[in-house]
């Protein structure tokens, strides 16, 4: 289960003071449990999953990750933490352009340890493979088309097979029938693995396909009665 | 993949500037390196020219002059040693061997040096073998027959059982001589060539000094020579205990009392100072490679530090699949390293190798021999370099440290 209580993320503003991006009061998310994280931009959306994924320390507050205390962690120990239990698909999907699709699945296992060293290059090609892009392996993200780049990064983000799959807006880069594509294989992928899914997205298509949205306001608080009409 | 996978990968991306880099590291350190080599290589040349002479007995004048006359074949000779000194030397119970030399003759540009036999059996240390040793034929024993330096008998095709007619080529060893027709009616016959000794003496044609009194006896009459008609260039000492026959010797030579017209110099001294004279200009030129070194450590940084500020959102990935700020900073430290390290390899080989086209040179061209050797500086040199290179990528790898990567994921 995650389990988020009184969390805030707090910036110093550019004018002096402080600027808080987010303030939940409370936020659980069930094991294997697809959410949608909705809300304008300056809701705090990619904050909270940064936080969650252990990219950014919250100021205050207690984040629990099936049962790990992350809020108690040194940065040191939240990158072993993302590295091993975290798959994150961004929106511009940061493929790195001088690795080849391959490669950049290996990158991912190659700073966890999850996956033994000898099966890696097994993993990553059956990854890609599986993804349809098993005659891709050795072109770079330039190479391959942006549907086949997306699905690279999804094959990334599953390399050490997550507990959690954090998508950050998946489908702004893609058009209506390749974002059908790519929440289809969120889902699937994330529901083989039983990984929980948690997607930030203000597309109502994405929105429309989870039973469960959260909404987050301007003040970066959730919107507790949006959420219950969602449900 | 491993993390000197990923650091070579990040090199091979950029791969005209990882180039250039390893470029301008490695002409630093040829530069830096060929300075050291044919420094230490002049030094090891000298070592080895002087190595069977300890004294050198010849005219008034100049030391230096002496030394590099008898030993380096080079320049004119001083004025004549007195006949009665050599012969009050070879009286010395102290003295092993007194071998006299004389010069004054060249066939084609070599100094032909008229010598005894026992000159042959010159060697560095008691238990070390024979300085000269021959490749082929025999000493000579009798005038008119030669012995030619390894050198000498390839520059000039003679083979032993040839003959040649010897030029005379100093004309300040006997002033105002006429005798070239003694010259005509002696010519020389191959005996011998000897092994290279990888000094100036491989330049040198060896003749029984006989056969130079029997040449200038005429001349040397018509001028006067003090000396008579057995002129004497230098002499050559062996002493029985070194160093106290050695600087007994020298001491009774140079203080007078044993000859007012004559000195003594140990030949080492005087082509070390003569070295250290030269080695001024070496600093000079030492002091300029290392600027070069620090400028290719500036461009190791420069070159990083650019790579660093295009690549922040691809550290930021690596930072977000969990790779540690710690490997990081070793990620972009290791890049550095390789392209120092590539560039100490490309420049060691290329020291080498320059070092290596410009002893070639000089030795066509000087009798000097340069020894390139591999000098203790060498590692210590490349190794320096090498760290330059590693502190010239601190401050990128602290860059790449601090990227936070939360920043830099979000699209731009």
């Amino acid at each position: 289960m995650i389990k988020l209580v009184e969390v805030e993320k707090v910036y110093p503003s550019p004018a002096g003071g402080a600027l808080k991006v987010l303030h939940l009061e409370r936020l659980e998310i069930a094991d294997r449990e697809h959410v949608a994280i909705a809300g304008p931009s300056g809701s705090g959306k990619t904050t909270l999953l940064n936080i969650i994924a252990g990219l950014t320390a919250a100021t205050s507050g207690e984040i629990w990750i099936y049962n790990q205390a992350v809020h108690t962690m040194s940065e040191r120990e939240r990158d072993d933490y993302r590295a091993r239990n975290i798959g994150l698909l961004f929106q511009t999907f940061n493929l790195l352009s001088g690795f080849s699709a391959l490669e950049n699945v290996l990158l991912a296992m190659s700073f966890s340890n999850k996956i033994p060293a000898g099966q890696r290059q097994g993993r990553a090609k059956a990854l890609l493979g599986q993804l349809g892009l098993g005659d891709r392996l050795h072109h770079r993200p330039g190479q391959l088309s942006t549907g086949q780049q997306q699905r690279v990064a999804l094959a990334r983000a599953l390399a050490n097979k997550p507990n959690l799959l954090i998508a950050d807006e998946p489908t702004a880069s893609v058009d209506y029938e390749a974002a059908t594509t790519v929440i289809d294989l969120l889902e699937s992928s994330c529901r083989e693995n039983e990984a929980t899914l948690l997607v930030a997205s203000h597309d109502p298509l994405v929105l429309n396909r989870f039973e469960r949205v959260i909404r987050l306001n301007h003040q970066g608080q959730i919107e507790r009665k949006a959420e219950a009409l969602e449900r | 993949m491993s993390l000197a996978a990923i650091a070579w990968r990040n090199l091979i991306n950029r791969i005209l500037q990882s180039l250039m880099t390893v470029f301008v590291v490695g002409v630093a350190v040829a530069l830096a390196l060929t300075i050291v080599l044919l420094s230490q290589g002049v030094q090891n040349g000298i070592n080895r020219a002087a190595e069977p002479y300890d004294l050198i007995i010849g005219g008034k004048g100049n030391a230096q002059q002496l030394v590099v006359n008898t030993v380096l074949l080079q320049g004119n000779p001083l004025q004549n040693v007195p006949l009665e000194l050599y012969e009050k030397l070879q009286q010395d119970p102290g003295l092993t061997a007194v071998v006299p030399l004389g010069y004054g003759d060249n066939y084609r540009k070599h100094k032909i040096v008229g010598t005894q036999a026992p000159f042959f059996d010159f060697r560095n240390k008691p238990s070390d073998p024979p300085y000269f040793q021959l490749a082929q034929g025999r000493v000579f024993q009798q005038p008119f027959e030669a012995v030619l330096g390894s050198e000498a008998a390839q520059k000039l095709g003679l083979n032993v059982g040839q003959s040649f007619k010897a030029e005379h080529g100093d004309a300040e060893a006997l002033p105002g001589e006429e005798d070239h027709d003694e010259h005509e009616a002696n010519p020389y016959k191959v005996v011998g060539i000897l092994k290279s000794t990888s000094s100036p003496a491989d330049l040198g044609i060896y003749v029984d000094i006989a056969s130079y009194w029997k040449i200038h006896e005429r001349g040397a009459e018509q001028v006067g020579d003090p000396t008579g008609p057995k002129a004497v260039t230098a002499i050559l000492v062996k002493p029985k205990t070194f160093p106290n026959d050695l600087y007994r010797i020298q001491q009774q030579i140079n203080s007078g009392r044993l000859s007012r017209d004559a000195q003594a110099v140990i030949p080492y001294n005087e082509l070390y100072n003569l070295n250290q004279l030269v080695g001024q200009g070496q600093q000079i030129l030492s002091f300029v490679a290392y600027i070069a070194i620090a400028m290719a450590g500036a461009t190791v940084f420069l070159s990083l530090y650019g790579a660093i500020v295009e690549r922040r959102r691809d550290l930021a990935v690596l930072r977000a699949l969990g790779a540690g700020r710690q490997r990081v900073f070793r990620l972009v430290l290791l890049e550095s390293g390789l392209v120092a390290g590539l560039g100490v390899l490309f420049g060691a080989l290329l020291g080498h190798l320059t070092a290596w086209i410009i002893s070639n040179v000089i030795r066509n061209a000087n009798a000097i021999q340069i020894i390139i050797g591999i000098p203790g500086e060498e590692p210590v040199l490349l190794l320096a370099v090498l760290l330059v290179g590693l502190v010239a990528g601190i401050l990128p790898a602290t860059a790449a440290y601090r990227t936070e990567a939360s920043r830099y994921l979000a699209p731009t």
